[in-house]
């Protein structure tokens, strides 16, 4: 895999420029064409889709993009073509499937548990609470459970999966961090 | 079609269209986020078939984050659980299991208030209070442990348990030593003889008593110190005095 690079605040705010002029618009377009990576790498089996797809971005980031020019709303294709290419470029060996990882184990993680309630308490009281309501019931009765918070919140059943996704990331991220500083086993 | 995305299952000209429209459409970004929720749904449930968990759980990724969800669920249960139980009428403290199983919630019972009066006269004599729950299938088996006055106390004998069966509980309710730190939460290590240790987060505390809830699966036949940090207001931690030791056989 080739070495990457950083993005440099002044490539990332050209960026967003570039993909809307109005900031709020181009910082939900900008995570939504991450997430749409990550997919697409995870969908190839794709060994760390998130950190492929923070290249496809910086790819793009790094090019001349006044000079760039597909039509506005053709903009998130273009991504689409860089992960094409990036796919492409991986090594034979890196696009293979990975072996099969050992099988899950049953028992809860007392250490992820703790986590995340750690992780969960950072979230302000509003998210928290939609975050484990989202959860909350099984199969019919969940579906029923999101539409009635979509509802709630005023906003449709897709903008509240993209919301409670968000926050899902922030909370890994979150957790990620936590589980690094416990102390060893 | 969603779905066959998502596992891997579409061939690679029809993959290619799908892609092309879901980076164009924005309620399929949607759809496609509601058939990944059920999919981790229903491999959390068991229900996703063998060759499509093999294909959805292909990457570490994808299994770190069925991890999360599973704790993100228990979670929600518990917190659902703990709802519940504040809504429902105060037990007759009379009632209470001679064993020791306690089927109420220690924050709202007038019992607990007696019981923790208990535990900290016991401090003072250095006492520990055992109940054993009946050695049945899934129980809970409980253990109350008070703090050893020092690090350096030589010989201090850990408190005996037979070991609980694997499908119970351990339900540690570790009395705290007095102290001036003011903490918002607490958390316990929890240290086996052979030096590895395990952070534990506490089911409940109420300053006085730190109750934790161990699945004995997760225990074995050795000695185990529990040392306990208090968490300060402002998120920094301090390690309490004195240990806890307990040893199961």
């Amino acid at each position: 895999m080739k070495k990457d690079w950083e993005l440099t605040a002044e490539q990332f705010n050209k960026l967003l420029d570039w993909l809307d002029m109005d900031r709020e618009a181009a910082a939900n377009k900008y995570s939504l064409i991450q997430l749409r990576l990550v997919r697409f790498f995870a969908v190839r089996r794709c060994v760390d889709a998130e950190h492929l797809a923070d290249r496809c971005i910086n790819i793009v980031a790094a090019k001349n993009l006044e000079e760039l020019g597909p039509p506005e709303g053709d903009r998130t294709l273009y991504f689409l073509g860089v992960a094409r290419y990036v796919y492409l470029e991986q090594d034979r060996e890196n696009r293979r499937p990975p072996p099969l990882p050992p099988p899950i184990d049953p028992e809860p993680d007392l250490d992820l548990d703790m986590c995340l309630e750690r992780c969960l308490d950072e979230l302000g009281p509003d998210d928290r609470s939609l975050v484990l309501e989202y959860e909350e019931a099984e199969k019919q009765a969940r579906i029923q459970n999101r539409r009635r918070l979509a509802v709630e919140l005023g906003i449709t059943i897709n903008a509240l999966r993209i919301k409670v996704y968000r926050l899902h990331q922030q909370l890994e991220k979150c957790i990620e961090q936590c589980l690094a500083d416990l102390p060893p086993h | 079609m969603i779905r066959h995305y998502l596992l891997g299952k579409l061939a690679d000209a029809e993959r290619d269209r799908f892609e092309e429209k879901l980076f164009a459409d924005d309620e399929l970004l949607g759809e496609l986020l509601a058939t990944e929720d059920e999919l981790i749904d229903s491999a959390i449930a068991g229900e996703l078939g063998q060759d499509d968990a093999e294909s959805f759980l292909a990457t570490p990724e994808r299994r770190q984050q069925l991890r999360f969800r599973e704790s993100l669920q228990r979670t929600a249960k518990l917190e659902r659980n703990k709802s519940l139980r504040l809504l429902q009428p105060t037990p007759d403290p009379d009632n209470r299991s001679v064993v020791g199983i306690e089927h109420h919630d220690r924050s709202v019972s007038p019992g607990w208030m007696n019981w923790a009066t208990l535990s900290i006269a016991a401090l003072f004599i250095f006492g520990v209070v055992i109940w054993i729950a009946p050695w049945s299938h899934g129980r809970a088996v409980e253990l109350t442990l008070i703090a050893g006055s020092s690090e350096r106390e030589v010989g201090r004998a850990p408190e005996r348990l037979k070991m609980p069966g694997t499908k119970d509980t351990l339900k540690l309710h570790l009395v705290l030593p007095q102290s001036q730190i003011a903490a918002r939460d607490y958390r316990v290590v929890m240290i086996t003889d052979d030096g590895k240790t395990r952070s534990l987060k506490p089911e409940s505390h109420n300053g006085q008593v730190v109750d934790l809830a161990i699945p004995a699966a997760d225990l074995s036949r050795r000695t185990y110190t529990f040392n306990v940090y208090a968490i300060k207001p402002d998120g920094t931690e301090e390690r309490l005095p004195g240990n806890y030791l307990m040893a199961l056989e």
